[in-house]
């Protein structure tokens, strides 16, 4: 059994249908699930979408976990299982103007280093949108959760050799796509891409 | 890895902060966002199908089999599967392993199964047939009882059936109007969309 006391209670309220309960594991879940749907998706909207179902089928199904695995692997496999389930849709290459906006916005000090870190994260996740999304529900569990091979492997059901292979390729996609922007940002600034 | 990616992608994918009404969409599902005709028509259409349920349930007489029926409907737009395989063999081991009852789908089918999912003890076989997606709904024995007896309604552009059979319930929900269509999950005489 992987839960600790405090969890395994608060998930045996739940399933015996304690709503209190339910908006204290909705709580204590709701940024890590929420993250990894807009990490993935790259779309607030679609993120809150993936999020919803999640913790929907997450409620509906709670009295099905029997506490074999650890809880945190049953959700991140609700929520790849949610992401996975989301059709691609087209997502924006460019900073959003919003971006560029709350960067002007800020201190006179370092505005053009926000804009710039601000375009380069934006291209960042638009590269990581563009990945098989097999690899990248891989990348997002491991840089924005921090998972190990062995909890992706878990949460996406397959073997940790599996999910080092996704992650290599991975890997030598955004290295391709992405070595030209880092050697920008170290060195040859104004060079656009 | 070039030097400085990885760290590019740790600080681009950081996690962040759920917006707070994220609970209030959890609590009220049904409040569709704007500028999602998609979503508009999911939720009408789940709405038509709690009517028919509603329909349905009034009349039958099992408890267990209206309760089963209208889990098969709402599951109707539920894309999700625990388990997800289009093999029936491997679907039925699941369900005897995770669920400990036997589901008994033939091997041979013309369905295009999607997986299975464990809903509060009872299996959910998700599948299509055609553009129509079904659900078949099993609960394990009990209070069913041993003879066939079909109960089936069409509303709203959605067909729901229930039976008891062999110490079993059963429960077929389809969103379409031809329910036999969706018989092929099992029977293959029925009238099958030809495969390969």
């Amino acid at each position: 059994m992987v839960l600790d006391g405090t969890e395994r209670e608060l998930i045996e309220s739940c399933q015996s249908g304690e709503r209190d309960s339910f908006r204290t594991l909705f709580e204590i879940h709701k940024d890590k699930v929420y993250s990894i749907a807009l990490r993935y998706s790259g779309d607030e909207t679609e993120a809150m979408d993936i999020a919803q179902e999640t913790f929907l089928k997450l409620f509906s199904a709670i009295r099905s976990f029997r506490g074999e695995a650890s809880f945190e692997s049953w959700l991140y496999r609700l929520v790849v299982n949610s992401c996975l389930d989301k059709k691609r849709r087209g997502r924006r290459l460019l900073p959003l103007v919003d971006d560029l906006l709350s960067a002007i916005q800020a201190s006179g000090e370092g505005v053009l280093h926000k804009l710039m870190r601000a375009e380069l994260s934006e291209r960042v996740r638009a590269v990581v949108g563009q990945l098989p999304p097999d690899h990248r529900i891989v990348i997002v569990l491991r840089y924005t959760q921090g998972l190990s091979y062995e909890e992706i492997a878990e949460a996406l059901e397959c073997s940790p050799g599996t999910v080092a292979s996704r992650l290599n390729r991975a890997h030598k996609i955004l290295e391709r796509r992405l070595a030209h922007l880092v050697e920008t940002r170290g060195g040859r600034s104004g060079q656009r891409y | 890895m070039v030097k400085g990616i990885d760290a590019e992608l740790c600080r681009s994918l950081a996690p962040v902060a759920a917006p707070e009404d994220l609970w209030g969409r959890i609590q009220s599902p049904a409040c569709a966002q704007p500028g999602e005709p998609l979503r508009w028509q999911l939720w009408a259409f789940a709405a038509v199908l709690a009517a028919a349920i509603a329909i349905f349930c009034f009349n039958l007489r099992s408890d267990t089999t209206s309760y089963i029926a209208g889990v098969a409907a709402s599951q109707l737009t539920n894309g999700q599967v625990d388990f997800r395989s289009a093999d029936p063999v491997e679907i039925r081991a699941w369900i005897k392993a995770n669920a400990g009852f036997d589901v008994p789908l033939p091997a041979q089918h013309s369905a295009e199964l999607a997986g299975v999912s464990l809903i509060r003890g009872l299996a959910c076989v998700s599948y299509r047939i055609g553009n129509h997606e079904a659900r078949l709904i099993v609960a394990p024995g009990g209070a069913a009882p041993p003879h066939h007896s079909m109960q089936s309604v069409v509303y709203a552009g959605a067909a729901l059936s229930s039976w008891a059979m062999q110490g079993q319930t059963y429960a077929l929900a389809a969103a379409s109007q031809d329910l036999r269509a969706a018989c092929v999950l099992c029977h293959a005489e029925g009238p099958a969309r030809p495969r390969g």
